[in-house]
């Protein structure tokens, strides 16, 4: 099956080195830098057992390579209109995209019903509809990420992790295609867990409420997960975040209860910062919308109180203002 | 005992003061010449008053090798003083200003034993709740005693002693532009309101509210300055940690009407709080929090977080937060806020507890 990869940050360049060392068919749109670097000496994965370099085409322009089985759009999802208005010659009629983002999916309210939530595009982070009616919500596969990747130099991506990284994948109205099937084969067979959700949904709530808690807390105070966690006041905010969270997802139908007391001990929480507060210190746009507008958004509409969440979600978003890194600055 | 006297009535020396009368100078010290020490030190010292000044670093050099130099409005003064960073080299004083951040007040209290004799004054002008705030004062859940969060090894407390106390609260914005250079951006005249814990107004309060006076700067005795401190601080409550978690002036940080919402709600706690403890503010919450009628400035808890200074984190929002849980008032706003403006400052190495 054709694979293209679009997004050469950590995500993307992982999965590409994943499925090029194995074999897969597996091209890249990329940019400046990264291009010039994976054209010109592959793309070199840095993992606890050993280096891999891979070569594989790699383009800025998606029409070199043409119609795909499988599209992986790795890019945030601030940068998704815009390959939704270049991506066009990589999507046949059957092609299937993954959409490897954080937080709430664009495609979130496709085939779906929540209290107070309209059908279409979110608002929130797709206000033209330019990502809807680009890609098409019918060709969209969600999917959450628990792989912890860095790119320490362009064409160069960095797994932290001892265990193998898991990408849960699955479509919005619940089916299997033979597409997605043989997708998620594909990245087994490159050594990556790749689980198909009978409700991606529900996946993508079960690492949101993880998200809310530590991404915002980290945010405002600068620290680490373990470090906010080990203060008992910010971990109480923390656990405050989750449960407002869990009562969201509640509201659109999943169960997601889990045990805040155990999700914010630090003895278990990585000793890193967040990304939020990683693209915060590095000037990079801050995904403020997807991991916390979202929720607020549907909390609001649902009649849900978020009374945290109502405090913490201005205060990151005018810290992400101030320095020209949310949605309406950059 | 004999040694104080002595040295007291041997620097008593009569001048002629500001408008043409005749007083006594006082021999004043300003304890910890920051923005506001350097101001009132150079005002002091230009109204004739014998003022010396406990300062540190480049700023301390300046003042030693070219004295201190206030820019105002109305233009600059030049004022020559003595500077030290050692107190032991001015000896027992009629007053002291101690214009040290809270946190540095227990140093402070060992340090300036020199400077203290029988009947010093001691005027201590810190920002938010004073260190002396439970002395002869009741409130629900407040107990006689230093505060834990200011004092917690009673430093100050047992150093200086409440009794003798003289509360003051800072209505004057300074900054120091150079070394040996204070600026004030006041459109007003400054202002120390005084005031002592217990209500009183000795004749060494007096004496240093006529001194400050003579020097331009208003200084009424006020029958509880506790009031003027809860004035003032109901202003900075929501601004510091709004400012300090944000990164924006007090105006940007207002024009976004979810922040100004939480520093609407921050206030109306602090105006509670105030109220448990019996001082019922007229605040205008509204007006307060209006971006268009603030300065583009950032909150000096923002400026110390960005200049790597210290933080003012306890007297400022700590203190009226820990009143709140004493007196049993419910601060859900600050019970957010405070815990990740501290971790925020712990983060920067620069909170004091």
């Amino acid at each position: 099956m054709r694979i293209c990869i679009v997004g050469a940050g950590a995500i993307g360049s992982f999965l590409a080195a994943k499925l090029g060392a194995s074999g897969a068919d597996v091209s890249m749109i990329a940019r400046g830098a990264a291009l010039a670097a994976i054209r010109a000496n592959g793309l070199r994965m840095e993992e606890a057992s050993g280096e891999t370099v891979v070569q594989m085409p790699a383009s800025e322009a998606p029409g070199d390579f043409g119609p795909q089985d499988i599209v992986v759009v790795a890019t945030k999802a601030h940068g998704l209109a815009s390959v939704a208005a270049s991506a066009g010659p990589l999507l046949g009629a059957e092609t299937q995209v993954v959409f490897a983002q954080n937080g709430v999916p664009w495609w979130y309210a496709h085939g779906f019903t929540a209290p107070g939530l309209a059908p279409g595009p979110l608002t929130r982070i797709d206000p033209d509809g330019a990502i809807w009616n680009g890609f098409g919500p019918e060709r969209a596969v969600g999917c959450t990420i628990f792989s912890p990747n860095s790119v320490p130099a362009p064409g160069v991506v960095r797994n932290a992790s001892v265990r193998p990284s898991t990408y849960t994948l699955g479509q919005p109205d619940g089916k299997t295609s033979p597409g997605l099937k043989a997708f998620a084969a594909a990245l087994e067979a490159a050594g990556v867990n790749a689980p198909i959700a009978a409700d991606i949904r529900r996946e993508v709530w079960a690492k949101l409420l993880f998200n809310v808690a530590t991404a915002s807390t980290a945010v405002l105070t600068g620290a680490t997960i373990r470090t906010n966690m080990s203060n008992p006041g910010v971990r109480a905010v923390a656990q405050a975040l989750m449960l407002e969270a869990i009562a969201v997802a509640a509201s659109h139908g999943f169960d997601v209860a889990a045990d805040v007391a155990a999700m914010t001990d630090p003895q278990t929480r990585p000793n890193h910062k967040p990304s939020m507060l990683q693209d915060f210190e590095a000037g990079r746009r801050m995904e403020v919308d997807p991991i916390l507008s979202c929720v607020s958004d549907f909390a609001k509409a649902a009649g849900v109180s978020t009374p945290t969440l109502d405090v913490i979600l201005p205060l990151v978003r005018a810290k992400a203002r101030t320095a020209g890194l949310y949605g309406d600055a950059a | 005992m004999e040694t104080c006297e002595h040295c007291l009535a041997r620097f008593v020396r009569r001048v002629g003061g500001v408008n043409g009368e005749v007083h006594e100078a006082m021999r004043i010290c300003v304890f910890g010449a920051g923005a506001v020490g350097s101001f009132l030190a150079a005002r002091l010292a230009a109204a004739g008053l014998d003022v010396a000044a406990v300062a540190r670093g480049p700023h301390l050099a300046a003042i030693q090798a070219d004295g201190l130099q206030l820019e105002e409005a109305a233009g600059t003064i030049h004022a020559r003083l003595t500077a030290t960073d050692d107190p032991s080299a001015l000896g027992p004083q009629d007053a002291v200003i101690f214009t040290t951040k809270a946190h540095s007040l227990g140093t402070a209290a060992a340090l300036a034993q020199p400077l203290i004799g029988l009947e010093t004054a001691l005027v201590f002008a810190q920002n938010g709740i004073p260190w002396w705030y439970a002395h002869g004062f009741a409130a629900p859940g407040l107990d006689e005693g230093p505060l834990p969060l200011l004092d917690p090894d009673r430093a100050i407390w047992d150093g200086f002693r409440p009794e003798r106390a003289i509360g003051a609260v800072i209505h004057s914005p300074n900054t120091i532009v150079a070394p040996g250079v204070v600026r004030n951006a006041a459109n007003r005249p400054a202002g120390l309101p005084l005031g002592e814990p217990k209500g009183g107004a000795s004749p060494t309060t007096v004496k240093i509210a006529a001194a400050l006076e003579a020097a331009g700067v208003r200084a009424p005795i006020l029958p509880d300055i506790r009031r003027e401190v809860w004035s003032k601080l109901i202003l900075n409550i929501a601004g510091a940690p709004g400012c300090s978690l944000t990164g924006a002036s007090v105006r940007g940080m207002l024009e976004d009407p979810g922040v100004s919402a939480l520093s609407a709600a921050i206030m109306a706690e602090g105006v509670a709080v105030a109220a448990a403890h019996g001082f019922l503010l007229d605040v205008d919450i509204a007006a307060n929090t209006d971006p268009t009628r603030w300065p583009d400035h950032k909150s000096s808890m923002l400026q110390d977080l960005e200049a790597g200074r210290l933080m003012e984190i306890d007297p400022i929002v700590g203190c009226p937060h820990a009143f709140a849980k004493a007196a049993g008032v419910p601060t859900p706003t600050l019970d957010i806020v405070l815990p990740l403006l501290r971790q925020r400052a712990r983060t920067a190495g620069l909170y004091s507890a």
